[in-house]
């Protein structure tokens, strides 16, 4: 074996900067997990949820170039004259919650956990990465999936509307409510990242992280929205994560009226709560991911 | 390559490594030492793995401040099964390569190399976690050697191999240092398998060093000892090496041979042609491996 050939030598003792390690470990990990069938078919089923919406997009769309059918629908439902892709992100982040808690189990609840299961972990170790390459790279591969739930259809239903509509200068008109709708999608792929990575740092059994993930977002949504009922208090929506992020999607987004009704009851959350919220459980999940692969290492 | 001075860690009360001192120089080197003696806990500070008191110096560099340097160098194989999940045996191979920095092209290009190289050619498209222990401990080797480092840590490299397994690695890592210039530190509690491969030896106990040195000087045994043979009267052999100032124990037959102790061996010749007695055999003793081990492990403590 032509161990000693000079060529190979020439990275030898050259360890890559931060960015750069994390960045191979997401790649790598992301190729993973697409192979893994039910992530194509969660990937699949999601990009036709957001084709759906930027359809519905086109077809709004559609009513400013004069077609009468459309703008009579419009005026029946009183939307004249107002932000239609502000509604449908509004709308987007009513409906999204539970997938993302889905592809969030599916994707970033296992990432530690099996990598504690088949000891992987002095493997990264005795190479020149350090604690924080390791968890970047693992939170970007959980991340760029999020992102694609979260972000993309946003993207491509601001790009549905520049397309097709008649009036110019959409795309720059349109372009703080993509921004705004882009910073609500990415603040939601900062919570479920951190804490379904939170949540595999826990134990050593992937299907137990995500039963776990899913079981924390069921219960933190029913106690949230219990205790707010039982006790008249909207504050207590704070306990559900996505509650939070959802709450600071529609600050971010307002609209004078809403095609959800469930937007009126989330609204009398107090936005400072709802930063608070989703901020304290990001942090959480970061909390615990630190502490958990700090201590991992020593004892494997 | 290793330079290691008064190297201490503690684990709350339990004191792993208690005032460690070593030079490692180039080539094949044993880390030896019973169960608990703190072979890993070295290994792990020597990667930068853990912080610990004391100095260490690895290749010139210091584990603790320049970890990454250090481990961009050095080639690890860690004891216990671990296998990235998921990847195939080339892939994870060059997956750990890219980890040490190498571009993915030549990452992939030098995984199959290595896969061949430690015999896993065939099986390079399998899934890791589907490996028998035997592929395992191959799949950590090749692991190990894929960025070509200089000094290989290995962790206890022969665990959980049958006989033909654990003659295939020791080959293998006998060829890594003889033939491909490969400086190894083999941490095993198994001596056979260090004689096997290595030149030199760092025998640790209780987290101290009780022995070090090339295998050779400290097997060679105390000078002017002998195992004598002879066929006649022993007895009276032994009576007559008193008589020319020597000393001897044992039967002497050929079943329990006479040990002798004797500056030179015309006392001995001398001896046997006083009592009558023809010498049938006359070696100088040497010392194993094992022998030199439980002296250094059962001693007692100087403190």
């Amino acid at each position: 074996m032509p161990i000693d050939i000079a060529s190979y030598r020439r990275w030898e003792g050259r360890a890559r900067p931060t960015p750069l390690a994390a960045l191979g470990i997401a790649g790598t990990m992301i190729r993973r997990r697409m192979k893994l069938k039910i992530v194509r078919v969660i990937v699949f089923v999601f990009s036709v949820v957001a084709s759906g919406f930027a359809a519905l997009v086109f077809y709004l769309t559609l009513a400013g170039r004069g077609d009468p059918m459309i703008q009579n629908q419009i005026r029946q439902f009183g939307f004249e004259n107002v932000n239609l892709l502000a509604i449908l992100n509004r709308l987007f982040d009513s409906v999204i919650g539970f997938w993302a808690f889905l592809l969030a189990a599916l994707v970033g609840a296992p990432v530690i956990a099996e990598d504690r299961r088949a000891h992987a972990l002095p493997l990264y170790f005795s190479r020149p990465i350090g604690h924080l390459d390791y968890v970047l790279g693992k939170a970007a591969s959980a991340a760029f999936f999020l992102a694609l739930l979260l972000i993309l259809p946003r993207i491509s239903m601001y790009a549905m509307e520049v397309a097709f509509s008649e009036v110019e200068g959409t795309a720059w008109r349109q372009m703080p409510t993509l921004l705004r709708s882009c910073a609500a999608g990415a603040l939601g792929v900062a919570l479920f990242t951190s804490i379904s990575l939170g949540v595999s740092s826990l134990t050593e059994r992937p299907t137990y992280a995500a039963l776990f993930l899913l079981g924390f977002g069921v219960l933190t949504t029913g106690i949230a929205h219990f205790l707010a009922e039982v006790l008249d208090d909207r504050g207590w929506l704070a306990l559900s994560p996505y509650t939070c992020v959802h709450r600071i999607a529609l600050h971010l987004l307002p609209v004078p009226i809403d095609l959800s009704e469930d937007t009126a009851y989330l609204e009398e959350l107090g936005i400072r709560t709802a930063w608070f919220g989703a901020g304290a459980w990001i942090l959480a999940g970061i909390a615990v991911l630190v502490a958990r692969v700090r201590r991992v290492e020593v004892v494997t | 390559m290793l330079t290691i001075r008064n190297l201490r860690k503690h684990f709350g009360e339990t004191v792993a490594l208690d005032g460690v001192d070593c030079e490692v120089g180039a080539g094949a080197t044993g880390l030896l030492g019973p169960n608990g003696a703190g072979k890993t806990t070295l290994l792990r500070i020597l990667l930068g793995l853990l912080p610990a008191e004391g100095e260490a110096r690895v290749m010139g560099k210091d584990p603790f401040r320049e970890p990454r340097d250090v481990r961009a160098r050095i080639g690890y194989m860690p004891e216990s099964e671990c296998a990235i999940p998921g990847l195939a045996g080339v892939e994870a191979v060059a997956y750990l390569g890219r980890l040490a920095g190498m571009p993915r092209r030549d990452a992939f290009k030098r995984a199959h190399e290595v896969m061949y190289f430690v015999g896993l050619g065939e099986e390079r498209y399998r899934e890791a976690s589907e490996y028998s222990t035997g592929m395992q401990q191959r799949l950590k080797l090749a692991a190990a050697l894929v960025h070509d480092p200089e000094l290989l840590l290995l962790d206890e490299p022969t665990n959980g191999l049958d006989p033909k397994g654990r003659e295939e690695m020791l080959t293998l890592l006998r060829e890594l240092a003889t033939e491909h210039g490969k400086h190894l530190l083999l941490s095993s509690h198994l001596l056979p398998d260090v004689e096997y491969v290595c030149r030199n030896v760092v025998m640790l106990r209780l987290g101290r060093i009780v022995r070090q040195g090339p295998i050779t000087e400290l097997t060679s045994g105390e000078a002017g000892t002998y195992e004598v043979r002879v066929r006649g009267d022993a007895a009276r052999f032994a009576a007559e090496l008193h008589a020319l100032g020597a000393e001897s124990g044992g039967a002497g037959g050929d079943a329990a041979p006479l040990l002798v102790r004797a500056e030179g061996t015309a006392a001995i010749f001398r001896a046997a042609k006083a009592a009558g007695a023809q010498v049938r055999g006359l070696k100088a003793v040497r010392r194993t491996l094992e022998n030199v081990f439980l002296d250094a492990v059962e001693a007692p403590r100087a403190d």
